[in-house]
C-alpha cells in the first residue's frame, strides 16, 4: 500500500506502524520450470531487472520496468504496488468526501475526469493505479497471503459496485506473501501510453499474453490499465494474428465503454494499446 | 571625454558608430576586441559549494531556539472563515486566526500556527477545525466572463484598447482573412525551493535569510511592513533556489520577521509544494480571439486581437498580446485586453510575462495565414518582421534544423508516427541601466573580492562578475572572490526583466579599471595594502539595437493513434549582446527551452468547478518535463556586439522561454495538418484535432 503518500494526504493516520521490510520470507525471485515465485517485497527494480522474468514473463518486466521513477523502483515493492489506493485526486484531498472516503458522492462523475474511468464507472470513476496489477493479470497469476491462503488475481481486485471502501479482496488484516505466476509458454507484452515519458501514470496501458500457432494467437487475452477501477480484462480466445482481426477485435472490445465528459480519448487510445500490444505478440520471434 | 569609433553589429551586418566615454573609464569592447576570459566557457565558481550542500539557501537556516510557523489555507474556491479552532498540542506556541476573512481562493491563508518543530506545526494545522460559509465561485475565465458576478465589482475588470491605423480598411486589403481562438493555461513557477525565510531579532534589528529575487527589495519592504527604521533590516540569500519571477514579494520575510519580533525567538516558514502551487504564483491563463489578414505577397495587413486574461482572485492578468507590436511592426493593429477576475491563486510575473502566451497566438496564426497563401512560413516572417538580426538569424536556424525537409506534404509518412518541423520568433527588452554599485577589494595578500547587493538566482551571476573582473585585472575567475545576496552589499537590482547582469557587469568593470589603475599607481612590485574601490553602472552610451532577438525551431514526432508528442529536437538561435560566460548563457538556453516545451506539453493547474480547489497541486499531476521529455537542444549563440554600454551584454534570462511553445505548435501542425489552438497539447487534444474521439 501507498501509506506514506496517504499519510501525507491525511487520509490514513496510523497510530503504529509495524515495519514489514525486516520479514526476509517476503523478499526474494524464484524462477523454474513451473513458474516465478515472486516475494511481495521484491522491489520494482527486482523485477524489472530479472533476466528469467524478462524472458518468461516479459509482460511484467515491462510492466515494473514502466513505474514511477528508478529510485522509487528501488525501494517500491510489488506487493505495496498491487495495494495501491486510488490515485484519484478527488480521493486523496480531504475537502471531497468521496464514496470511497465514505461520503455520498462521486466528484469525477462531473468534474475533473481526464484521467479517470471509461469502463465501469457508474459508481465510482476511479482507476486502478498499479501497472504491475495487468501484467500479473494477464499473466494469471497467483496472490499468495498470510490470511487466506491463495487468491486467484481474476478474484483479487474488487469493484466499486462489490465494495466500494477497497480496491482488493484481502481480508482486514491480511498480508501478501507471494505471487506466484505459472509457466505456460505464453507470450506476453506489456506497453503503456502516457502523457510524459518520466515518471507519469499511465492514461492507458495493456499487458497483452497468448500462445503464437503459426499466425494464429490461442487463448490470446489482453488486461487493460487506467481504464477502469480494476485491471480490465479482455479475454479473446483464439485469434487470427493479422491486423484486420486485431483491428475488429479492439474495436469489438471497446464498444461497451461508457466515457465520462473529458476522457473519450481513452477509447482511442484503448483501442490502439489492444491492437499494439496483440501485435507484438504475433511479431515476437525467439 | 573622447570620442571612440566602435564596431558594431553581428557575422554579415556589421558597422561602425562613433560614442563618447569618459576619459579615465575603461575602453567599451566592441566587435573586434580580444578578450582573454569574456565569452570563453567557464564553471561555476561555486559549483562545488551546491553539489556537495555547502551552499545554504534560505530553507537550510537552522537559528538557536528556532521556531515553525505554518500557515493554514481555505480549501475552498470561496469562502467566509467561520471559528477556528486549534487543537491544544504541547509544543504549539502561537496562533493567529482570521476568523470572519473572505478567502477568494484555495489556498488562502485562514491562521498561522508556530511550535517547536516542523512536525508539530503541521500536525496541529492538519488537526484544526474550520468552520467555512462556501460562497459562490468561478474558476475558469468562461465561468467567470459568462456567469454570475463573484466579485464585487464584477468579474471583469475594464477592457483596454491600443490601436495603430485603420484596421477595417488592412482587412479590405486582405487577400485572406482568418479568425481564431488561442487558450493558455496557469503555469505555476514551481521553484525547487520554496518560499522559505528564517527571521531572527536582535536588539539592532532583524536578520531575514529568504529565497528571494531582490534582497534590498525585501528589506524595503519589511522594514515598512514592520515601521522599522532604515537600517534595522538586513536580508540575506546567498542562494536561491529559482525564482522564475515568483520571489519580488517578502509576504515570507515579512511573515517570519513579524512573528519573531513579537515571539522573541528565530522563527522558520517552509512552504510546501501544495502551497507553492496553489498560492505563490503562476503565468496566468488567457484566452485570445485573433482575427488577421494577409496579402497574397505575404504581409499582414491588419491584426486585431481581442484577449482575456486573469491574475486570479486578485485581478491584473497580464495582456497576453504584450508582445504583438514589437515583434511584428504591423500598419493596421488593434488589441484589446480584459482582465478577469477568478477564484485562483495570484499570478505573479513569470519570466518573460505575458509573451509565451502571447507568442503562441501570434506565430500559430502567421503558420496558418502562410498556409492559405501557399508561402513558407520562413518567407512570411521575413516580409513582416524588420529585425535585421531576427532575419539573419531565421537562416541560421532553418540550416541548422533542415527546414528544406520541410517541403515534403504533411502527413505524407506511412504508419500513425508523423514527423514535423515549426518555428517562432521571439523578443524582449533586457538592456539593463543604473544604478547598480560594486565595491571592490584588493586585499593586502595580493586576493581580490567583489561585492554586490545583487542575488543568484541560478542564472551564475556570481560566476559572471568574477569573469568580467578577471578579465578586466588579468587574472582568473577563480581568482576572484565575490560577495552578493546580502542586503547590507552596495546596491544590486533585483532580478527581473533580464537586467541582472546588463546592470550589474558594467559596474564590475567600472570597479575592476579602478582598482587597476589604484595598483598602476602603488607601482609594480610586491602588493601592498588593502585597497578599496567603487564602481557604478555608467548610463548606456549608445545602443546598436534595442531589444534581444531571437527563434526557435522545433522538430517533433507525433502518434496520430494515441496523439502522444514528443519533441525530437530544438534549435534555439539567441542574441545575447556579448557572451559573459559560454557554458551558463547556454545553460540558461537550455532551460528557457525546458520550461517552454514543459508549457506546450505538460503543465496545467487544474482547479476543481466544484469546490474550487486545485487538483494538481504536487509534482505528480502537475506535470513537469523529465529526462526522457528531454530533446536534443542545439543552442546557438548569436552574438551582437551593440556598445550599449562598456560590456556590451544584454539579458538572457526571460528571452528563451518566449518562443518554445508556439514552435512545438506550429511543428505539431506541421506534423499532422491539424492544428492544436490551445495548450499543452496533450494527447486528448490531438486525438480531438484528428477527429479520432
Amino acid at each position: 500500500m501507498d501509506l506514506l503518500d496517504l499519510m501525507k494526504s491525511s487520509i490514513r493516520a496510523p497510530g503504529r506502524l509495524v515495519n514489514l521490510l525486516t520479514i526476509d520470507e517476503l523478499k526474494g525471485i524464484d524462477v523454474d520450470t513451473s513458474g516465478a515465485t515472486i516475494g511481495a517485497l521484491a522491489t520494482l527494480a527486482e523485477i524489472a531487472d530479472h533476466p528469467d522474468l524478462a524472458r518468461m514473463f516479459p509482460a511484467l518486466a515491462l510492466a515494473a520496468g514502466h513505474a514511477a521513477t528508478p529510485q522509487v523502483r528501488n525501494v517500491a515493492t510489488i506487493g505495496g504496488n498491487i495495494l495501491q489506493r486510488p490515485r484519484c485526486w478527488y480521493f486523496r484531498m480531504a475537502q471531497y468526501p468521496c464514496l470511497k472516503k465514505g461520503g455520498d458522492t462521486c466528484f469525477a462523475m462531473d468534474g475533473e475526469n481526464k484521467y479517470h474511468a471509461i469502463f465501469e464507472n457508474s459508481l465510482c470513476a476511479m482507476v486502478h493505479p498499479s501497472n504491475t496489477a495487468v501484467a500479473l493479470l494477464a499473466l494469471d497469476a497467483v496472490v499468495r497471503t498470510a490470511g487466506s491462503g491463495e487468491i486467484p488475481i481474476r478474484k483479487f481486485f474488487v469493484t466499486p459496485d462489490q465494495d466500494i471502501l477497497r480496491e482488493s479482496a484481502l481480508a482486514e488484516g491480511e498480508l501478501v506473501t507471494q505471487l506466484f505466476i505459472p509457466a505456460t509458454g505464453a507470450r506476453s507484452h506489456y506497453l503503456e501510453f502516457r502523457e510524459r515519458q518520466s515518471f507519469d501514470w499511465a492514461l492507458v496501458s495493456a499487458a497483452a499474453a497468448a500462445e503464437l500457432e503459426g499466425q494464429t494467437l490461442n487463448n490470446a487475452r489482453v488486461v487493460l490499465g487506467s481504464v477502469a477501477p480494476i485491471p480490465w480484462r479482455i479475454d479473446l480466445g483464439e485469434i487470427a494474428a493479422t491486423d484486420e482481426a486485431l483491428d475488429r477485435a479492439a474495436d469489438e472490445a471497446v464498444r461497451g465503454a461508457t466515457p465520462l465528459a473529458k476522457n473519450k480519448y481513452k477509447v482511442q487510445l484503448a483501442r490502439t494499446a489492444i491492437r499494439r500490444s496483440l501485435r507484438e505478440l504475433a511479431r515476437a520471434t525467439e | 571625454m573622447a570620442r571612440l569609433r566602435l564596431k558594431v553589429g553581428f557575422v554579415g551586418g556589421y558597422e561602425e558608430i562613433e560614442v563618447d566615454v569618459p576619459d579615465d573609464g575603461p575602453v567599451p569592447w566592441d566587435a573586434d576586441s580580444k578578450l582573454a576570459v569574456v565569452s570563453k566557457s567557464h564553471p561555476r565558481i561555486n559549483a562545488a559549494d551546491i553539489l556537495t550542500g555547502r551552499a545554504r539557501f534560505a530553507t537550510d537556516i537552522k537559528r538557536r531556539g528556532m521556531l515553525y510557523a505554518k500557515i493554514l489555507r481555505c480549501p475552498y474556491g470561496h469562502a467566509k472563515v467561520g471559528r477556528v479552532t486549534v487543537p491544544d498540542i504541547a509544543g504549539v506556541r502561537h496562533v493567529e486566526k482570521k476568523e470572519g476573512k473572505e478567502c477568494f481562493f484555495a489556498g488562502d491563508d485562514v491562521a498561522i500556527v508556530v511550535a517547536d518543530t516542523q512536525e508539530i506545526a503541521e500536525e496541529a494545522g492538519r488537526r484544526a477545525e474550520v468552520d467555512y460559509e462556501i460562497l459562490p465561485h468561478a474558476v475558469t475565465m468562461e465561468d467567470a466572463i459568462e456567469g454570475p458576478g463573484v466579485f464585487r465589482g464584477g468579474n471583469r475588470m475594464r477592457a483596454q484598447t491600443r490601436d495603430e491605423g485603420d484596421v477595417d480598411q488592412g482587412l479590405k486589403e486582405a487577400a485572406v482573412v482568418l479568425e481564431r481562438t488561442y487558450k493558455t493555461q496557469a503555469q505555476t513557477h514551481s521553484c525547487l525551493e520554496p518560499h522559505s525565510a528564517v527571521a531572527e531579532f536582535n536588539s539592532g534589528g532583524v536578520t531575514v535569510w529568504t529565497s528571494t529575487q531582490s534582497v534590498q527589495g525585501n528589506r524595503e519592504q519589511i522594514t515598512e511592513a514592520l515601521d522599522l527604521s532604515a537600517g534595522q533590516v538586513r536580508v540575506i540569500a546567498e542562494y536561491v533556489g529559482g525564482g522564475f519571477g515568483s520571489k519580488f514579494g517578502a509576504q515570507s520575510g515579512a511573515t517570519v520577521a513579524e512573528l519573531s519580533r513579537k515571539l522573541d525567538a528565530p522563527v522558520k516558514l517552509l512552504p510546501d509544494r501544495a502551497e507553492e502551487h496553489a498560492a505563490n504564483g503562476n503565468r496566468p491563463p488567457s484566452i485570445q480571439k485573433v482575427k488577421a489578414g494577409i496579402r497574397k505577397d505575404g504581409v499582414v495587413t491588419a491584426w486585431i486581437v481581442d484577449s482575456y486574461g486573469s491574475g486570479g482572485y486578485a485581478g491584473g492578468g497580464g495582456g497576453p498580446a504584450n508582445p504583438l507590436k514589437y515583434l511584428y511592426p504591423f500598419t493596421n493593429w488593434r488589441k484589446t485586453h480584459v482582465d478577469v477576475r477568478i477564484n485562483g491563486g495570484a499570478a505573479l510575473p513569470f519570466r518573460a510575462p505575458g509573451h509565451p502566451q502571447g507568442v503562441f497566438a501570434i506565430e500559430s496564426m502567421i503558420d496558418e495565414l502562410a498556409a492559405r497563401v501557399g508561402m513558407d512560413p520562413l518567407e512570411v516572417r521575413k516580409k513582416n518582421d524588420t529585425s535585421p538580426v531576427r532575419r539573419a538569424q531565421f537562416d541560421a536556424g532553418a540550416k541548422r534544423i533542415g527546414w528544406s525537409r520541410r517541403a515534403q506534404p504533411t502527413g505524407s509518412e506511412q504508419g500513425p508516427l508523423k514527423h514535423g518541423i515549426g518555428m517562432a520568433g521571439a523578443t524582449w527588452g533586457g538592456q539593463g541601466g543604473p544604478p547598480a554599485e560594486i565595491t571592490a577589494v584588493r586585499h593586502a595578500d595580493g586576493t581580490f573580492e567583489f561585492h554586490s547587493g545583487a542575488q543568484d538566482i541560478g542564472t551564475g551571476i556570481r560566476t559572471a562578475i568574477a569573469v568580467i573582473a578577471a578579465e578586466e585585472l588579468g587574472v582568473r575567475p577563480a581568482d576572484i572572490k565575490v560577495k552578493i545576496g546580502d542586503s547590507d552589499l552596495p546596491y544590486g537590482p533585483g532580478s527581473g526583466g533580464s537586467v541582472t547582469a546588463p546592470s550589474v557587469l558594467p559596474a564590475v568593470r567600472e570597479a575592476a579599471h579602478k582598482l587597476k589603475q589604484e595598483i598602476a599607481k602603488q607601482g609594480a612590485g610586491a602588493p601592498g595594502g588593502k585597497i578599496t574601490v567603487t564602481g557604478s553602472r555608467p548610463e548606456d552610451f549608445r545602443r546598436y539595437r534595442g531589444g534581444v532577438a531571437g527563434c526557435q525551431f522545433a522538430e517533433v514526432e507525433v502518434d496520430t493513434e494515441t496523439g502522444m508528442v514528443r519533441v525530437l529536437k530544438v534549435v534555439a538561435v539567441q542574441d545575447c549582446g556579448r557572451i559573459v560566460n559560454r557554458l551558463t548563457a547556454e545553460s540558461q538556453i537550455q532551460g528557457g527551452v525546458l520550461q517552454g516545451i514543459s508549457y506546450a506539453l505538460f503543465e496545467e493547474r487544474v482547479l476543481d468547478r466544484q469546490k474550487g480547489a486545485m487538483l494538481n497541486a504536487d509534482f505528480l499531476n502537475y506535470k513537469i518535463l523529465g529526462p526522457r521529455d528531454t530533446p536534443d537542444i542545439d543552442v546557438v549563440l548569436f552574438e551582437v556586439s551593440n556598445a550599449g554600454n562598456t560590456v556590451g551584454l544584454l539579458g538572457l534570462g526571460e528571452p528563451p522561454t518566449v518562443p518554445t511553445a508556439a514552435a512545438v505548435a506550429n511543428a505539431v501542425a506541421n506534423a499532422i495538418g491539424a492544428r492544436i489552438y490551445e495548450l499543452p497539447i496533450t494527447p486528448d487534444k490531438v486525438l480531438g484535432a484528428l477527429n479520432k474521439i
